[in-house]
This record gives structure tokens, C-alpha cells and sequence, in this order.
């Protein structure tokens, strides 16, 4: 079957065979033209008039026939006996009784009134490889060229209301992850929106992922300031503000979390015998390699910074995820640590299950011994310390 | 090893707190090593392997320049100028001769004011069609606030459509006139699109002609709104790889971002408001000539004090873009809250511009210690009874750029160009500071050569390794071809940079030895 690909690099293949670099650009545009008009017949003089403004009429007649002509040698005829184009003396048009598929005229089909499934619409979304006719120009062909340029705009528009719809189908059946992956994709189209940003936030904030959520905003805020100079509407400020000032009404991630079965982690940690506290921020390093670094920074900051006493990799993931307020951390007492590392282990169990292997438990330094005991004995659920 | 190169005959100003004057100066490697009076310097001659006689001009610090827009002064020098076009078809007339002197290359214009045209409006795609189709054309206003576009450009260039910003005709099709949201993202995909061994050629190009004009350390203010992120990225990535000092200033609000590139400082122009060119500069009076505007501010007093103070958290020297008395008046009042929540001091926060402070502004500004960097130049093209200030700002005009006030309460400015906005010239900038067109806001010549030097070091802190002439201290060294503290101050502009040496190294030389 012939294939017609008009949204990014042209492409047109028959049957399977890509037949593109054989055709001039005029054969294209003449394709082009013929297809968006698919539903009526095309003027010779009007296609002359498009294709070659500045030849003499005779000229651009002459043009035509051979173009037309090596087209139908290109574009073999349908098992029936059908050609794709239909030539008649004073016009031509593409023949209603060929089938052939093409992208442009498939996004025409979306109409944002009437139903579609998620399926459909992913399938027109997956359409949009770039934009119409990329890399296309005629020099003096001034009226295809506006052509090119309407059709750009259109499909640009519809591009981002197939997105739209699509993502307002994921919210109806609460296929949050993918929604958001639309929005954000939207997002890369345009960037300054704040109506996707909104959306975006408010599923962060539905999906209980508040320093996500923060972190976005703060993002995109600093984004309209530099780009544009703008401070974000007050519906996003609002939204903002409900998840910095009352992160209790927010979902918990582990209510939700402790619902399905917990992902099992299992780290390993080394010893070192003369070294406080080798083994407790050897744990805390290897968690955050392997768990939720955002879930993990969750955890109440003042644990997090006494733990980062041990283990600066904690303050600079602190940095990074949720605060660059710079913190000097004085020395903090080692009941503190232990304290903290207790808290931290419970954090982490709430969304895993985990297996902490001692690789050289003889080596272990004696306050890392004492805190092993001390959770032994508290037994967190969901610890399981091998040696 | 590397000979020696002296300097003899000259009028060496120190410009440090001794305030000495020497005949001659040894450079050897990088650096000062000794310096003189008289005949002294003979001890010295076998060794050295050059010897400049200054011809008793002034030998000063290598120039600072404090404010500079490098990559796109770059691109810009490399850009068709249409600030002097009056029409339409002045505007063809330039275009079709670039297409003409390099054939199917993209034409990039640049300056074009529709104030200044006959039509009173920008002229559309199809308008610039006429006179370019082989090539793209991409036509920026004077203040970058809107682009023209010719059909092959708005086909080459990846256009948002469906932003805000774009103009259509009755069919609906676009006609080349970008602004808004659409002429940001556009600019960002254009500016994107050119390769760093463009910027690179055309930097290193364009620094040819600052060296000659005696600058040998610049504080590029890159990235941000109206620019390009790639820009600052770009200076970055090829510190150390130009023949002067080039010291980044990243416009941009993104704290983590600066901190995970290890720079110790952040801004430039983050604008806290506008231009008078433009009237968007923030006043506490009504536009001279346009009644019921007083310009505008870029952010909320809430927003900028958070952010500010999240500067001073972060122990980032902070440069922000201020011109009108309210904008001034707003970010010293940030400064104020950050100092006030974080107790950090000793930051050497910049205020750029600061074209209309008040005294109060001033003595506030000194107690915060703020440093103002300022330029001078906009004097001298804008100020006076006759020029922009005084169309814009009405009396108002004789209280800009104060400097003479702003030095005697101990306020530390710093001198920059703002090139390509006025020329990279320090001499000038000198000149129009000490012929400031308001008598009282006049400084001495000295005055006026400490913004270019020690002033400029001290900014960038770097005062320990440049910015005066010690023994030492790194040999970044201009020499003039007269005695500029002798010279009638009405002619300070027409004094020539002889030699330019930096970090020991003659970049530009005129004078025989």
C-alpha cells in the first residue's frame, strides 16, 4: 500500500518500498498538494500557478504532464487495476478508489468534540514525528510556501489537543503516571504554559510525591522569571503554597505505599574497624544508591542533617533535592546518630523490604556494633541484617 | 627561559593606596617584578629580552571591563546593523547586499528600531522576501523584544506556533512578526541552534579589537531572558582558552545550577526592571514623555527578597540589573532582608547600572556594602539637555549616574561598557565620567581610572592579583601615548592605547623599542 509520511522528513513508500529519494521536490509538493485536496479535483492552471509561478504558461503545462506522468511511474497501479492519480484534460485529483495512508490525513480524522480511546489517540499522537514538511522550502513558489506555513500551524494545534485529550482521558481513570508523562511531554511544547503546570502539580500533589511536586514548581517558576520575567499566576501560587504549608493533608506515600507488596532491596555494606560509625553511613550510602532518593529526603530534615554528620553523601542529595540553603553541621553527639539512623531505617522500611549483608562484620567498628544491637533488639520491620 | 621585558620612559600610575608614581617597570613570566625611577632600570637591560620605551605616556593596570555581553557583542559585530535604517527599503537594501557579499548564508540582522522607520512598524516576511529568498533571515529589534522573519526562516527555524506572540494575517498564516513567549523560545532555538566553534571564532575575532583598547580582564554577563543559557555555558567551558581574563557573570536564577558549576557568583542582568530606552525602567515619576507610565518591576518585593536571601545563604556574590530609582529602591530593600535573616556579609554584591540612585539609596547601598557597577559612556551618548535622559526622565535627567556623589560616600564603582550596548572603551568611559554632563556629578580623572582598575579587581575580587601595578602582581599592563592626568580632560577621548600586555605577554603594540 502506499504511504504517505508528511509530518517530519517527507517520506512515501510503496508496499513497503521507499520511493522517497526518487521523487523531485516538486513531485513531492505535487503529492502534497493533490492529498490535502483529496476531496476534489485540482485545477491544472491552479497547480501550475503553485509549482512553477514563474514559467511561462506552456512551460508550466509541460511541467506538469512529465511530473504527473513520472508519478504514475512510480506509484504502480492497486491490484484492481487503480491509478493514484486520476488525470483528466483540464484537471487532476487523487482517485477516491486507491487506498493509500497519510499521516496529515489521519490527524484529520481527531476531532476534539467527539470520543476516542486512549489507544486511538496514542496512535495519532505517535504521528507527530516532526514538523510539516520538514525542511521544506521552494523559492518562489511564495503560495506553496504558505501552504507549508498554515499546515504547521495546524498541526501544531492539533498536536497539542490530541495531547490534551489524551491526558484528560488518563485523569478520568486515574492513570496518573501517564498523564503526567503527557503533560510533561506538552510541556516541551510549551514550556511557559501554566495550565499543564498546574496539572502537573496538582498530580504530584494527588499522588502524595510532595518534594517532586516542590521541586517542579520551583523549577518552572524560576523558569518564567528568567525566560519571561514573570512570577507563576496565582492558581499555581495557591496550589504552591497548600503543599508548603500543609504537607499533612497531602496523601502519604506510605499509606498508599504499605497497600501493595513492598520492593525488596538488598545492600551490601562494608566494615572498617578504627573508623566511628563506618559500617551506619556505609547503610545510609548504599540506600541511597539503591531506594527512592526522594522518598528518603522525606525523612524530617533534622535527622537528615545529624546523619549527614557521617555521610556528607546525604547532605549533598539534601542539597540537590530539597533545600540549597547552605547548613554548616557542627559536631552532632553520637546519641543523635543513632537516633537519626533508627529513623532513617524506619523511613526506608515503610516502601521496602530490605536485606542489609555485612560483607566483614569482624572489622566493624565498636559504635557501629553497639547501633547493630540497638536495632536488633528495637527489630524494624522489614530489616533484615545478614552477616 | 622566557627574557625579560621592560618598560622605561614611562608615567607608571600604581594606582594603589601609596599612590606612587615610577618611570619604569621589569616584567618577568606573569608578573611585576620591579619597578623604578630614573636610570635604575639599566641593571636590568642585558637581561631583558625587549625594551619599551612608553615615550613618557601613562602606564597603567590592564583596564577591567565590569559589564560586557561578550558572545553576543561577538555575534552581533558578525551581524548586519540595521539600527540606521529609516525604511522598508533601507532595510531590503542592507539585506539584499549581505545576501549578495555571502550567498544562501543566514543573514542575522540586528538594531532595527520601528520608531525609526517611515512606516511606523516592522515590516512583515513578505516585505523582506522581496529583497532575500535564498537565505533565512532573522531580524532582531533593538531591544530583542521582537523578531522578523522572511518565509525561508520561518520554514527553517523551529517556530511555536501555538504560543502567544504570533502574528497572523487574514488566511491565517503567519507573517513573520514574533514577540512574546513565541520570540523568547524562538530566540533560545536560534541562538541554540549556532555551534560553539561559531562562538569561539567570533569571540576570539571581537577580542582582537578590545585588546587593542587596553582591556585585558572582561565580566561577561551571559545567559538569561533575551539572551541565550548556551552563551554562558559556552564561557564555562572555555575558561582559560582566550588571550584575556574573561570572568563569568551567569544571568540566571538557577542557584542549584551555579552551585553544581562551582561559580561563586550569579547574575548580571537579572533584570529587576527595564530600559528608559524602552520606558520599562522602574521610576517613582511619570515617563517625561509618556504621562501615566512609570516603568515597571520584574518581580514582587516578597520574591526577590527570598531570593536574595537564598543568594546569601548560598554564599553567592549576587549582581542585579537595576536602572530606575524604584528598582534600586526594591533590591536594596532585598539586600536589607537577606542581610538582615542570614547575617552574611562580605559577598561584594553588585548592583549593575544603577543609573538613578537617590542618596539615601547610596548610603544604604554603602552600609550593605554593595558595589555599583556602572557605565560611565551612557553619559556621554544619552546624557546632557538634549539626549535620551532628558526626553525620558525630564529634569530628572540631571540626577543620573552620580558618580561623584556615590564615590564621596564611600561607594565602590566599578566601570563597565555594557558592550555592545556602547563600545568597549575604557578610555571613553574614563572621559565621560570626568565630563559627566552634570557639573556636580563630575570625578577626577584618577577617580575615573580607579572603575577600570583596582575598582574593577576589587569587584571580581581579584584585587590581590590585578587590578593595580605592584611588585607581584600579575603583569596586566596598558600604556597610553600620552600623559592622561596631564591632558586636557575634554580630550581624554582621543588618547590612544599604545600597548596592551597581559599576564606578561605583549597581545597589541605600537610602540617601537
Amino acid at each position: 500500500m502506499l504511504s504517505i509520511k508528511m509530518l517530519g522528513q517527507v517520506n512515501i513508500s510503496c508496499n513497503g518500498v521507499n520511493i522517497t529519494d526518487k521523487m523531485s521536490t516538486k513531485q513531492i509538493a505535487l503529492i502534497c498538494l493533490l492529498v490535502l485536496n483529496h476531496d476534489r479535483e485540482m485545477n491544472r492552471e491552479k497547480l501550475c500557478a503553485y509549482l512553477w509561478p514563474d514559467s511561462d504558461e506552456e512551460a508550466a503545462r509541460y511541467n506538469l504532464r512529465y511530473n504527473l506522468w513520472k508519478m504514475k511511474n512510480l506509484i504502480p497501479a492497486d491490484p484492481k487495476g487503480q491509478n493514484f492519480i486520476l488525470i483528466t484534460k483540464d484537471s487532476c485529483r487523487v482517485n477516491k478508489k486507491y487506498r493509500f495512508q497519510c499521516d496529515r490525513l489521519c490527524i484529520d480524522s481527531f476531532d476534539p468534540h467527539k470520543q476516542k480511546s486512549v489507544e486511538e489517540l496514542l496512535q495519532l499522537k505517535e504521528l507527530f514525528k516532526g514538523d510539516f514538511l520538514e525542511g521544506f522550502y521552494m523559492k518562489n513558489c511564495n503560495e506553496f510556501n504558505e501552504i507549508i506555513l498554515f499546515e504547521r500551524v495546524v498541526c501544531q494545534t492539533k498536536q497539542i489537543e490530541i495531547m490534551q485529550k489524551l491526558a484528560d482521558l488518563y485523569e478520568e481513570v486515574n492513570r496518573s503516571e501517564e498523564e503526567l508523562q503527557v503533560l510533561h511531554e506538552m510541556m516541551t511544547i510549551e514550556p511557559y504554559n501554566e495550565n499543564f503546570a498546574y496539572r502537573i502539580l496538582n498530580i504530584y500533589k494527588k499522588t502524595g510525591n510532595r518534594t517532586s511536586a516542590i521541586n517542579y514548581f520551583k523549577k518552572f517558576e524560576s523558569k518564567l522569571r528568567r525566560e519571561l520575567n514573570i512570577a507563576p499566576n496565582n492558581d499555581l501560587k495557591l496550589l504552591y503554597r497548600t503543599l508548603t504549608e500543609t504537607p499533612g493533608s497531602m496523601i502519604k506515600d506510605g499509606m498508599n505505599r504499605s497497600k501493595v507488596e513492598k520492593k525488596k532491596l538488598t545492600i551490601k555494606t562494608r566494615c572498617m574497624k578504627n573508623i566511628d560509625f563506618f559500617w551506619v553511613a556505609d547503610v545510609i550510602n548504599a540506600l541511597l544508591q539503591k531506594a527512592d532518593r526522594n522518598y528518603l529526603m522525606e525523612l524530617h530534615a533534622n535527622y537528615i542533617l545529624d546523619l549527614s554528620y557521617i555521610q556528607n553523601e546525604l547532605l549533598l542529595q539534601y542539597e540537590r533535592s530539597v533545600s540549597l540553603e547552605h547548613r554548616e553541621v557542627g559536631k552532632v553527639p553520637a546519641v543523635r546518630i543513632v537516633n537519626a539512623f533508627v529513623k532513617f531505617l524506619n523511613h526506608a522500611s515503610q516502601i521496602y523490604d530490605i536485606n542489609i549483608h555485612i560483607e566483614n562484620y569482624n572489622e566493624m567498628d565498636p559504635l557501629s556494633i553497639a547501633v547493630l544491637k540497638h536495632i536488633e533488639t528495637s527489630s524494624i520491620d522489614n530489616i533484615c541484617i545478614t552477616k | 627561559m622566557k627574557k625579560d621585558l621592560l618598560i622605561i620612559n614611562g608615567k607608571c600610575l600604581t594606582m594603589s593606596d601609596d599612590d606612587k608614581e615610577y618611570s619604569w617597570m621589569l616584567i618577568r613570566d606573569d608578573n611585576i617584578q620591579d619597578m623604578g625611577w630614573g636610570d635604575d632600570y639599566k641593571k636590568y637591560i642585558a637581561r631583558a629580552g625587549k625594551v619599551i620605551d612608553a615615550k613618557k605616556g601613562t602606564v597603567l593596570p590592564g583596564f577591567v571591563d565590569s559589564h560586557f555581553h561578550v558572545v553576543q557583542a561577538a555575534l552581533n559585530s558578525r551581524s548586519l546593523d540595521l539600527s540606521k535604517a529609516r525604511s522598508f527599503r533601507d532595510i531590503g537594501t542592507l539585506v539584499s547586499e549581505a545576501a549578495k557579499a555571502s550567498p544562501k548564508r543566514n543573514i542575522r540582522g540586528i538594531g532595527l528600531d520601528a520608531q525609526n522607520l517611515k512606516e511606523g512598524r516592522f515590516p512583515d516576511r513578505t516585505v523582506i522576501d522581496k529583497y532575500c529568498k535564498e537565505a533565512p533571515v532573522f531580524i532582531n529589534s533593538v531591544e530583542y523584544q521582537t523578531s522578523v522573519l522572511n518565509t525561508y526562516a520561518l520554514l527553517y527555524y523551529k517556530i511555536p506556533f501555538t504560543l502567544e506572540g504570533i502574528d497572523f494575517d487574514e488566511n491565517q498564516v503567519p507573517t513573520g512578526i514574533i514577540t512574546h513567549y513565541a520570540n523568547v523560545l524562538l530566540r533560545e532555538n536560534v541562538l541554540k541552534s549556532i555551534p560553539n566553534s561559531t562562538r569561539m571564532e567570533a569571540v576570539n575575532e571581537f577580542l582582537e579589537s578590545v585588546i587593542k583598547n587596553g582591556i585585558t580582564t572582561i565580566n561577561a554577563m551571559e545567559g538569561g531572558r533575551l539572551y541565550c543559557d548556551k552563551d554562558a555555558e559556552f564561557i564555562y567551558e572555555s575558561a582559560g582558552k582566550f588571550t584575556i581574563d574573561v570572568v563569568l557573570f551567569f544571568s540566571t536564577m538557577d542557584i542549584m545550577k551555579i552551585k553544581e558549576m562551582q561559580l561563586n557568583r550569579i547574575g548580571g542582568c537579572l533584570y529587576v526592571d527595564g530600559t528608559f530606552g524602552a520606558r520599562t525602567a522602574a521610576l517613582t515619576f511619570e515617563y517625561n514623555d509618556c504621562p501615566g507610565n512609570m516603568g515597571g518591576l520584574n518581580f514582587t518585593q516578597d520574591a526577590l527578597n527570598e531570593f536574595v536571601r537564598e543568594c546569601y545563604a548560598n554564599k553567592l556574590q549576587l549582581a542585579l540589573y537595576t536602572i530606575g530609582d524604584r528598582a534600586i529602591e526594591q533590591a536594596i530593600t532585598a539586600h536589607e532582608y537577606a542581610l538582615e535573616k542570614t547575617g552574611n556579609t562580605g559577598l561584594r554584591h553588585r548592583l549593575e547600572h544603577v543609573e538613578l540612585p537617590t542618596l539615601d539609596h547610596i548610603r544604604r547601598a554603602k552600609k550593605l556594602g554593595l558595589i555599583f557597577s556602572m557605565s560611565p559612556t551612557y553619559e556621554h551618548i544619552w546624557g546632557g539637555p538634549n539626549k535620551l535622559y532628558r526626553e525620558r526622565l525630564g529634569d530628572n535627567y540631571k540626577r543620573t549616574n552620580p558618580f561623584s556623589q556615590i564615590i564621596q560616600e564611600g561607594v565602590v564603582i566599578c566601570g563597565g561598557s555594557d558592550c555592545d550596548v556602547t563600545p568597549a572603551e575604557p578610555l571613553l568611559g574614563i572621559h565621560s565620567a570626568v565630563n559627566h554632563p552634570v557639573e556636580s556629578h563630575r570625578v577626577s580623572v584618577y577617580e575615573a581610572i580607579k572603575m577600570f582598575t583596582c575598582n574593577g579587581a576589587y569587584s571580581i575580587f581579584e584585587e590581590d592579583r590585578k587590578g593595580t601595578l605592584e611588585i607581584g602582581k600579575l603583569a596586566d599592563v596598558v600604556i597610553l601615548d600620552r600623559d592622561i592626568l596631564s591632558t586636557d580632560k575634554k580630550k581624554i577621548k582621543d588618547i590612544k592605547v599604545m600597548t596592551t600586555i597581559k599576564s606578561g605577554r605583549i597581545l597589541y603594540n605600537k610602540l617601537k623599542g
